[in-house]
């Protein structure tokens, strides 16, 4: 009897665990993790020390009251990160080919400042062939400011074996008032695409009211 | 009496060297010796810790522990949470995270050795064939997926977990059917 | 150890004996009925093919899903009862393990009819990899995954059996190669011809289908990941081929449990012992690796199979018949020509499932060869040469065992009219739905279609009329097992 109830407890003690522990059988990775808690924790953007492509300082605030599109890169990625740019440069194309260019703005953050001088940043975009009134490339101006950033996104990097780096990828969207709302996978364009949309509309809406 | 006293505290010793900052840091830098070696080998010493304990905390704990079903249960709760991704990245990336890990599996090697000898040969069977497959599922989930499980390791690292996984699995299996088919008794009755 | 040592019975006291014959009652009747059961969707099946019937296309899916699946359980759980009783005998098995083992069965089968009936799955017992996860709105992610985690259930409750009758075994026997009579076979034990056959057959059994589970526990578990999480994409045909060696060891292996009936009742009919000899223990080795080798047959029509493991198919499936087949027809024969044997129904039924056996294995081999296998496999041949098979091989060793049971087979009195009727509606039904569905096949009629061509219609009503025929001889069989079996005593 009593081993039966110390495995009852024990049994749904980690039951509990578990379901807790994954958000209710949610998330069972970190990246689905952190997805899901933006999407149900928005976070404001803190103030950080930038520098764009032009040498010139940035802040999120400079920026405040549009809707911001966030990728990591670094400009020698031979890889997963052109995939992320050249699929900014197609959203670009679209959203301003509708006439909503000026509502939506892209960020680069680069996380290798230490090569990617501001020459190579501008290098990274016109690859894209972006559009540089909408579209910046940024690098953090500090290690502490790099940290910083990579720790509020909660973005990994990690050196892989060929000198280059390995880290989450995916899409964060800022909200006009500053907050970061959600995080798409690179594999999530359409629905990504379709959150934009729905954000702008119900935006225009709004201040149509 | 020297001796044993020594034998004791070896798990121990190993305990405190695995918990070393450097060594940490080695073993944790791949997810192939995180999960294969870190993880075993914490759970082997916990093992046996278990065996070291004073004999009356066994005798107390045993009404508790009847055929070693708690101690199982136990033991496959904590199995389970470290195998959540999340669980291996926040073990990297968090101090307290990291700090549960070294309690709760050498806790959980504890639990093993104390109760898997209890434990019916039939259940017995059953766990072994399931920890076999899981195995194997997590070695081909491994090789098959397309994207990394863990934020804080390399594509490629999971391959080679997953062939690893696969290879030790395929090995068990060819071990254990050679001793059931030839061998001699092997379960007592 | 002495031969005497080996071959001895075990003892058990008087209610270990009660209580295991009423499990093993439990498992027949059980059996029976879910085969009855199966019989009747079948009959439906037929009918709506020939147009005597109108059912929806989904619902036919849903009745050939749960046939399927439905069959192969009563055949596993039916069979299991047979070699329980038996093996029992010769090594100590717990009775608790017998019960949880049904006990499991019975909530995994309640789960499979769930997914099927309420959720809504149709797609076919071997839930083919990626089939479940892309119903098109047939049926529910939950339904597929409800059903696969049914079957696992079921595979653990076997698995549990199986290590019982493992540990039993190692523990009489020190080794499955010793159990299995390699030791004698290889000659480095004198041959002991009272060896018991029983235990030959269920290590062989015991070890397929233990890989076969564990295969099944991997490749189940790897068909729900992927129902949950889709980003995970397996091999297919790594799945289908370790799909189709959990399925077809499984329901390969029933009949190799239950012809242990035929091993140890017409001895018992017509007093001659049956004696293993090496011959017999080395077919039965060769069986183990046939059963497990034989399965690519149902891959044969997948190109990028590598052609080695066709052409290795083709000559097991080749081969497989013969050994334990010459072994045990020849066996069976010696031991009833003139003997002077009664003719019992229990007699006659053992007698036909060495006949349902000995020519199912003509089919078998036709379907296994792979230029007819390019054109036959997706025709009714194939259910034509599986309901050979399990109508007339399997069905009769079980059911006679059940009549054996029920104390038919020793009883001196005449067979009785009903048993007679229901006798040769049976077989009369079994062998036209087999010859019906062969002749099918043979006309190119497809498998697994709801809806037949009109030309195809006569057929499905003549096997209407057949299976019709197979019902009413399986319920003069259930009549009787119900009406005298859970009274009967244990024969002595």
């Amino acid at each position: 009897m009593r081993t039966f109830l110390a495995t009852l407890f024990i049994a749904l003690a980690g039951t509990l665990i578990l379901w807790i522990s994954t958000d209710g059988g949610r998330a069972f990775t970190a990246e689905e993790a952190r997805r899901l808690e933006i999407r149900e924790n928005p976070r404001p953007v803190p103030d950080w020390q930038l520098q764009n492509q032009e040498a010139e300082p940035f802040t999120f605030q400079d920026w405040h009251g549009h809707f911001i599109v966030v990728d990591f890169i670094y400009t020698s990625c031979p890889s997963v990160c052109l995939i992320l740019s050249s699929n900014l440069r197609n959203l670009q194309k679209d959203f301003s080919a509708a006439g909503k260019s000026d509502r939506l703005r892209f960020l680069s953050i680069s996380f290798d400042p230490e090569k990617d001088t501001p020459q190579r940043l501008k290098e990274h975009l016109s690859h894209f062939s972006a559009d540089f009134t909408n579209w910046m490339a940024l690098r953090p101006t500090s290690e502490s400011q790099k940290k910083a950033i990579l720790d509020f996104f909660k973005v990994v990097v990690i050196p892989d074996e060929y000198g280059g780096y390995t880290h989450s990828a995916g899409y964060h969207i800022i909200s006009p008032d500053g907050k970061l709302i959600a995080i798409f996978g690179v594999d999530e364009m359409d629905e990504l695409r379709s959150y934009l949309n729905q954000a702008l509309e119900d935006r225009e809406n709004a201040s149509d009211n | 009496m020297h001796l044993t006293i020594k034998m004791e505290w070896l798990p121990v010793a190993a305990l405190v060297i695995l918990a070393l900052p450097p060594m940490q840091k080695f073993l944790e830098q791949s997810m192939v010796t995180h999960m294969l070696v870190q993880i075993p080998a914490l759970a082997v010493i916990g093992w046996f810790l278990g065996r070291a304990l004073p004999e009356n905390w066994g005798n107390q704990l045993a009404p508790w522990n009847r055929w070693g079903i708690t101690g199982m249960v136990f033991a496959i709760a904590i199995m389970t949470y470290w195998m959540l991704p999340r669980a291996l990245d926040a073990a990297v990336a968090e101090w307290y995270a990291e700090l549960a890990k070294f309690i709760t599996i050498p806790a959980m090697g504890i639990a093993l050795g104390v109760s898997w000898p209890q434990l019916n040969p039939i259940a017995q069977g059953v766990l072994k064939l399931e920890f076999w497959a899981t195995f194997m599922r997590l070695g081909w989930l491994y090789l098959d997926l397309p994207d990394r499980l863990c934020a804080n390791y390399l594509l490629s690292d999971q391959r080679v977990l997953g062939q690893l996984l696969l290879l030790a699995g395929s090995a068990w299996a060819i071990t254990w059917t050679l001793r059931v088919t030839f061998g001699t008794r092997i379960i007592n009755t | 150890m002495s031969a005497a040592e080996t071959s001895g019975k075990i003892e058990y006291s008087d209610s270990v004996n009660r209580n295991a014959l009423i499990a093993v009652k439990a498992h027949l009747i059980a059996g029976l009925l879910v085969f009855l059961l199966m019989m009747l969707g079948g009959l439906t099946m037929r009918a709506a093919q020939g147009t005597w019937l109108e059912i929806g296309a989904d619902l036919f899916y849903q009745i050939m899903t749960v046939h399927g699946v439905g069959v192969v359980g009563a055949a596993v759980i039916a069979s299991t009862g047979v070699q329980w009783y038996f093996l029992r005998q010769y090594v100590r098995l717990s009775n608790g393990i017998f019960w949880t083992n049904f006990i499991i069965f019975l909530t995994g089968v309640v789960m499979i009819l769930g997914s099927i009936f309420v959720g809504k799955y149709g797609g076919a017992w071997t839930f083919l990899y990626p089939l479940p996860a892309i119903s098109m709105g047939a049926w529910s992610n939950g339904a597929a995954a409800l059903f696969q985690l049914g079957v696992l259930i079921i595979g653990v409750g076997l698995l549990i059996l199986y290590l019982d009758f493992g540990r039993a075994i190692l523990a009489r026997y020190g080794s499955l190669a010793r159990a299995l009579g390699l030791t004698q076979l290889f000659g480095k034990e004198p041959v002991d011809y009272k060896h018991p056959a029983a235990v030959v057959a269920s290590t062989m059994v015991l070890i397929v289908n233990f890989l076969g589970i564990a295969a099944g526990a991997v490749v189940l578990v790897m068909g729900l990941i992927n129902l949950y999480y889709p980003e995970f994409k397996p091999d297919a045909l790594l799945m289908k081929n370790l799909i189709y060696f959990f399925g077809h060891v499984i329901i390969n292996a029933t009949i190799y449990a239950s012809v242990i009936a035929v091993y140890e009742l017409l001895p018992r009919f017509t007093g001659r012992p049956w004696k293993t000899n090496k011959p017999f223990y080395a077919a039965w080795f060769a069986i183990v690796f046939m059963v497990m080798g034989v399965y690519p047959h149902h891959l044969m029509m997948d190109f990028p199979m590598p052609s080695w493991a066709l052409i290795a198919a083709q000559i097991l499936s080749f081969g497989s018949g013969i050994p334990v087949m010459v072994v045990t027809g020849y066996g069976a024969l010696m031991i009833v020509y003139r003997s002077g044997i009664k003719w019992s129904t229990t007699a006659k039924l053992l007698v036909l499932s060495m006949f349902g056996w000995g020519a199912g294995v003509v089919p078998a081999i036709l379907d296994a060869m792979i230029t007819v296998n390019r054109t036959f496999h997706n025709t009714l041949w194939v259910p034509g040469h599986f309901h050979f098979y399990l109508l007339i091989g399997l069905l009769p060793m079980i059911i006679g065992f059940t009549y054996y049971l029920t104390g038919e087979g020793d009883s001196k009195e005449e067979t009785k009219t009903v048993d007679n009727l229901g006798f040769y509606a049976y077989l009369i039904g079994a062998f036209m739905t087999s010859m019906v569905f062969l002749a099918s096949g043979a006309n190119s009629i497809p498998r697994r279609w709801a809806a037949h061509l009109p030309e195809w219609v006569g057929y499905a009503q003549v096997g209407t009329v057949a299976a019709s025929l197979v019902v009413i001889g399986m319920l003069f069989f259930i009549v009787r097992a119900l009406v005298s079996l859970p009274g009967a005593s244990n024969p002595r």
